[in-house]
């Protein structure tokens, strides 16, 4: 009897050890027909986190909702999360959900960083790569064939703030935009080096003059030197590339030494969150950014989008507990594109049927809820992708330009004095 | 003259605040020998316990302080009973593996719990400025400065003039014969560990109306800490003070004339240069990062 036992308990176990794995394949080759696997690479911790989860919760409601309405072609799409939190993690990551969870789909990155490597793995791989965030102009100079970026590119995303200065401030300060006296500010990353690029390369077509250019780490404790530096250039206008932490450092350090421009544009990605505003409260009024569009003009959506619209800022709220803004509404954005334009019209989930779907793709302007449209190029960059301006008004973000964006007029030009805001 | 008076200002203060956060960070080297790579998280923590004081129950971050500290130095009480005592006679690898995984673990708790948003706490006073001729001088930082030093004098004193601080003084010079004259040394390290904690505790107070915390914001300043406390003389307090406001002084000119992302780069020439001329860094004493010289 005492022998029998351990005999019975081996039995079982040996085909538990077999039952088991074979209930579990069986289970995964089933769901393997059914489900279409996207990975998502975002920096999920680190520095860039705050963007990285916004982004990534942008793109999970557009999984929810597209799965709601029935799923891709009926079939349900599952998200997989691989924490791009620097360039190593993003290659680990994206190896990982390949060959780990066989994703041959990905989507990305919030930073340069992540977005260059994680689609060079992909593009070895074999596998397709879906960029909305990162901005860097190499990643569609690369000659890549399953790289594409719906979003933005540095040049996108630093150009409008010339454009506003010399369309809009300088008419409403009264200057030629030939006689502006501009400051490019920037932190020294890939981003801030080159979004500031393009925004230096765009005044200088229109004629603007720049009088200071300066990087600095936006991990700095102190600004006051640059702000020194500003106040003995006294420009009229500032562009600024900056992450949070640092755009509010400047702001403060700007306000303690009673010095500040007649107008300041932000080139994202600080100044467009609501963290900003929270640190410095009513100062921020009269600030610009230009960034991603935070919201479009509601006139230039078509119906189904307003619907899309409605329906994602229900959704995020209800999950998320919090009410979406620029970074989160990309991250839809970028979600929905590549399901249902993309994926939905390919002929089979591979990636060159994905990207035969991509170089055909036409959705006019006003068909995503920032009232973005969609034509890659030949270099897989969209073409109706287009960056905004917003204003911060009653310590909310208003956008103001362009035409298709615009909801109010901007306000305090020149900005007021600090306790006047 | 006016930008070099301001500059030097400047530099002044965000040095106070350096020292501050190196001041704990060198005392526990001084005298534990132990290298503590969680301390920018403790940073990282008393910022959030000020904010979420200062949103919850509305208190000044300067009266938070009162809660602050003390939670801190009991914070530092527990981590050496638990994790740094254990570890204190294994091979310094050991240490630094169990301080660095408490940085990590701690970054990924704070996560957890607060998501990696920044939060700010906005005092009335946040901006606050006032004018000496051509100087602008805000009160926030000349606060934070002045109670930095007044911190920095002040553990100075009780090393020096109390019983415990001599405790402490011995047990760093030499800790078998400090067992033999009577001192309880697990004492010691205990209070010194939760003093380390406690300072770098007022420096989170301090920093709290300066600058938003997420769960990165000690880890991003803690480098500048490790560079002050190696150029101060590892375990001097008075070499961290001076190394702190040398560090910020030098940053503060190099922003200006040479631009701001040329700042490390210049303070790691310094650093390399005087630690060339100078191995042992302005007051450090030979032998000191040797356990247990005796």
């Amino acid at each position: 009897m005492s022998l029998s036992k351990p005999g019975m308990s081996r039995r079982v176990a040996s085909g538990l050890l077999i039952g088991v794995p074979a209930a579990t394949l069986l289970s995964r080759r089933t769901i393997a027909q059914e489900v279409i696997k996207i990975g998502a690479i975002f920096p999920l911790t680190g520095a860039n986190s705050v963007f990285g989860n916004q982004n990534f919760q942008g793109v999970d409601i557009a999984v929810d909702l597209v799965n709601e309405r029935g799923g891709v072609k009926g079939r349900k799409v599952a998200l997989f999360k691989g924490d791009g939190h620097n360039p190593q993690g993003a290659i680990s990551e994206t190896n990982r959900l390949m060959s780990r969870e066989g994703v041959r789909i990905f989507v990305g990155s919030s930073t340069s960083a992540a977005g260059m490597v994680g689609s060079q793995e992909a593009e070895r791989n074999g596998a397709f790569y879906w960029e909305g965030m990162a901005v860097a102009n190499g990643y569609s100079e690369r000659g890549f064939k399953h790289a594409f970026r719906v979003g933005l590119n540095a040049s996108g995303l630093g150009q409008p703030a010339p454009l506003y200065a010399a369309e809009v401030v300088a008419p409403l300060l009264k200057i030629d935009p030939k006689n502006l006296k501009v400051a490019v500010i920037a932190e020294d990353s890939a981003f801030g080096t080159d979004v500031s690029k393009a925004a230096i390369e765009q005044a200088e077509k229109l004629g603007i003059r720049i009088g200071l250019k300066e990087l600095y780490s936006a991990r700095t404790t102190d600004l006051s030197p640059l702000v020194l530096k500003l106040r003995s250039l006294a420009p009229d206008v500032i562009i600024a590339t900056q992450f949070i932490n640092d755009a509010i450092l400047l702001q403060r350090q700007m306000k303690e030494m009673g010095f500040a421009p007649k107008a300041f544009i932000g080139t994202s990605a600080g100044h467009s969150t609501i963290s900003f505003a929270e640190a410095i409260g009513k100062d921020v009024n009269g600030i610009f950014s230009s960034s991603f569009p935070l919201e479009a003009n509601p006139a230039s959506l078509t119906a189904a989008t307003r619907a899309d619209l409605e329906e994602f800022t229900k959704r995020y709220k209800a999950k998320y507990n919090v009410t979406p803004a620029v970074q989160e509404s990309l991250g839809f954005v970028v979600g929905l594109s590549l399901l249902r334009d993309i994926v939905a019209n390919a002929s089979d989930v591979t990636a060159p049927a994905l990207r035969e779907a991509a170089v055909k793709a036409d959705v006019p302007v006003g068909s995503y809820i920032n009232g973005w449209g969609m034509k890659l190029d030949e270099k897989g960059q969209n073409q109706r992708a287009f960056g905004s301006v917003v204003q911060w008004q009653d310590q909310r973000m208003i956008p103001v330009y362009p035409q298709a964006s615009k909801l109010k007029e901007p306000i305090m030009v020149p900005l007021p004095a600090w306790n006047a805001r | 003259m006016d930008i070099y008076l301001q500059l030097a200002l400047s530099g002044l203060f965000i040095g106070g605040i350096y020292a501050l956060i190196s001041v704990g960070l060198t005392l526990v080297f001084g005298v534990l020998r132990v290298v503590n790579f969680a301390h920018g998280e403790y940073l990282t923590i008393a910022m959030f316990m000020t904010y979420f004081l200062f949103h919850t129950a509305g208190l000044d971050p300067f009266l938070a302080s009162v809660i602050v500290v003390p939670l801190m130095f009991l914070l530092g009480l527990v981590t050496e009973r638990l994790l740094i005592r254990p570890t204190l006679d294994a091979p310094h690898v050991v240490q630094v593996f169990v301080t660095f995984a408490l940085s990590v673990f701690l970054q990924n708790v704070l996560l957890a719990l607060f998501t990696s948003d920044f939060r700010s706490v906005r005092t009335a006073y946040a901006t606050a400025a006032f004018q000496i001729g051509p100087l602008y001088v805000s009160w926030l930082r000349l606060a934070a400065f002045l109670a930095a030093i007044a911190l920095a004098v002040g553990i100075a004193l009780f090393l020096k003039y109390s019983y415990m601080g001599s405790a402490i003084r011995a047990t760093a010079q030499d800790r078998r014969s400090a067992r033999l004259v009577g001192i309880n040394v697990d004492r010691v390290y205990a209070i010194t560990f939760a003093l380390g904690c406690a300072l770098v505790g007022a420096a989170g107070v301090l920093l709290s109306p300066l600058f938003p915390v997420n769960p990165y914001t000690g880890a991003d300043m803690i480098l500048v800490a490790f560079v002050i406390v190696v150029l101060g003389g590892m375990g001097s307090i008075g070499g961290a003070v001076l190394a702190g406001l040398m560090i910020g002084v030098v940053e503060s000119f190099s922003s200006y004339f040479l631009g701001g992302e040329m700042k490390q780069f210049v303070y790691f020439i310094c650093f390399m240069l005087i630690l060339a001329i100078r191995p042992v860094g302005f007051f450090g004493r030979k032998g000191a990062e040797v356990m247990d010289v005796t």
